[in-house]
């Protein structure tokens, strides 16, 4: 038997496991080898310390204090606070996107979107004061970084922040708002188009003949004199 | 035991405050024996035994409930050690807190093999104290030490052989144990 046969032997039977060495063989070990005659002897104190010794344990009512700070840990984070603010995250982002595509008819139409944030312009919508968008997005920002040149802060003044808004209402402003002017340009045309709906009473030639004797005088009386 | 986890766990999230007294009672015994054993300082060991119980009842809906609750508490356990561990090898430790309050009821010789022990564990480097604490004191099988320290079973076997030699060797060393074991006496 070498030391480390002997060590090995010794570790399975501090965890509860027979002997798999012969006896003889392990005697003869100890008494030519001083070191791992303590080694043995050190086990021993070690099994009988572990028995000896108690688990450390809390103090008398540990429980009731860490109750009492689960209760105050509930008063201060109740379990709707996360969900809530996320909702509230995602409804000022809704806000900010819609308020930010909404069609504008006197921006450049070639180019509606980069023209109205572009760096040349300092006067962004998104950080004018009189833009209820402004004071919802970065109300802390807008306090800061206010600039008393015509009630306007500057686009750079705001920009760490306002640069995530604008890189993605420019990606999803571009091709977005041209179709959104179309439709509402189209929208016009079919109501300016429209007839008048008194006029809508003449439409096909002859028609009047067609129509009964006391219809026609009615109709007669309601036309405008021309 | 995982099925009486499984319930304890359900009443827990159903918000029923005594089987959140039952979790708190049932696991600050063995939370509080890590943490002490591994930062050695009773009122730090007592902070971070309630923040672990704290965290683990806020978190109990990521539990799997096919596993024991007792490894997956230990875990947190464990890391809010090594957090406190790490900032602590930044700051000196006042030498009175170095060790436990001698336990007054117990006798002479084995309020002296407790000393050592504590001697032994603390020389230990913190993985191999952990696992030594968590076999011997916590009497965790070999398994549920790996669940809780996310090593294979292997690495628990090897670190744990590894610290009771060492712990062997140094309390062989200590003058005068010998004379306190009536074993050793008597060969």
């Amino acid at each position: 038997m070498n030391c480390e046969e002997f060590e090995r032997n010794l570790q399975q039977q501090v965890d509860g496991g027979s002997s798999a060495a012969n006896e003889t063989d392990v005697r003869q070990h100890v008494q030519n080898c001083p070191a791992c005659r303590d080694l043995e002897e050190g086990f021993r104190l070690l099994t009988q310390a572990f028995t000896a010794t108690r688990p450390p344990q809390p103090p008398q009512g540990f429980s009731e204090r860490v109750l009492d700070a689960f209760e105050k840990d509930r008063a201060v984070h109740p379990r709707w606070r996360l969900p809530a603010l996320g909702l509230a995250a995602a409804a000022s982002l809704l806000l900010a996107l819609g308020w930010w595509l909404k069609p504008n008819s006197t921006d450049d139409d070639a180019n509606p979107m980069i023209g109205r944030i572009s760096q040349d312009d300092n006067h962004s919508p998104l950080t004018t004061h009189d833009s209820p968008a402004s004071g919802r997005l970065f109300p802390e920002l807008a306090d800061d970084a206010e600039d008393t040149r015509d009630g306007v802060v500057l686009v750079e003044a705001v920009e760490p922040v306002s640069q995530l808004f604008l890189a993605v209402g420019r990606s999803l402003g571009s091709p977005v708002r041209p179709i959104a002017i179309s439709a509402t340009e189209a929208l016009e045309n079919l109501i300016r188009d429209i007839p008048d709906p008194d006029s809508m009473m003449m439409p096909v030639p002859g028609m009047r003949e067609m129509m009964p004797a006391p219809m026609r005088k009615k109709m007669d009386e309601k036309a405008p004199s021309s | 035991m995982p099925s009486d986890d499984r319930k304890l766990v359900r009443r827990c999230l159903a918000g029923d405050a005594e089987a959140v007294r039952a979790l708190v009672e049932t696991f600050q015994g063995p939370v509080f024996g890590l943490c002490f054993r591994m930062v050695r300082h009773r009122e730090d060991a007592e902070d971070i035994t309630q923040e672990v119980l704290l965290r683990a009842v806020r978190s109990l809906k990521s539990w799997d409930g096919e596993r024991p609750l007792r490894p997956w508490i230990l875990a947190i356990a464990a890391n809010r050690c090594r957090t406190h561990l790490g900032r602590q090898a930044r700051r000196p430790l006042p030498a009175e807190d170095l060790s436990e309050v001698p336990d007054e009821r117990r006798p002479d010789h084995d309020r002296d093999l407790a000393a050592e022990l504590e001697l032994a564990l603390a020389a230990l480097r913190p993985e191999y104290r952990m696992v030594v604490v968590m076999y011997h004191e916590q009497e965790m099988p070999y398994e549920e030490i790996s669940d809780a320290i996310g090593r294979p079973v292997g690495t628990v076997k090897t670190w744990l052989h590894r610290a009771r030699a060492e712990m062997a060797r140094q309390l062989s060393r200590q003058p005068g144990m010998s004379g306190l074991c009536p074993q050793t006496e008597k060969t």
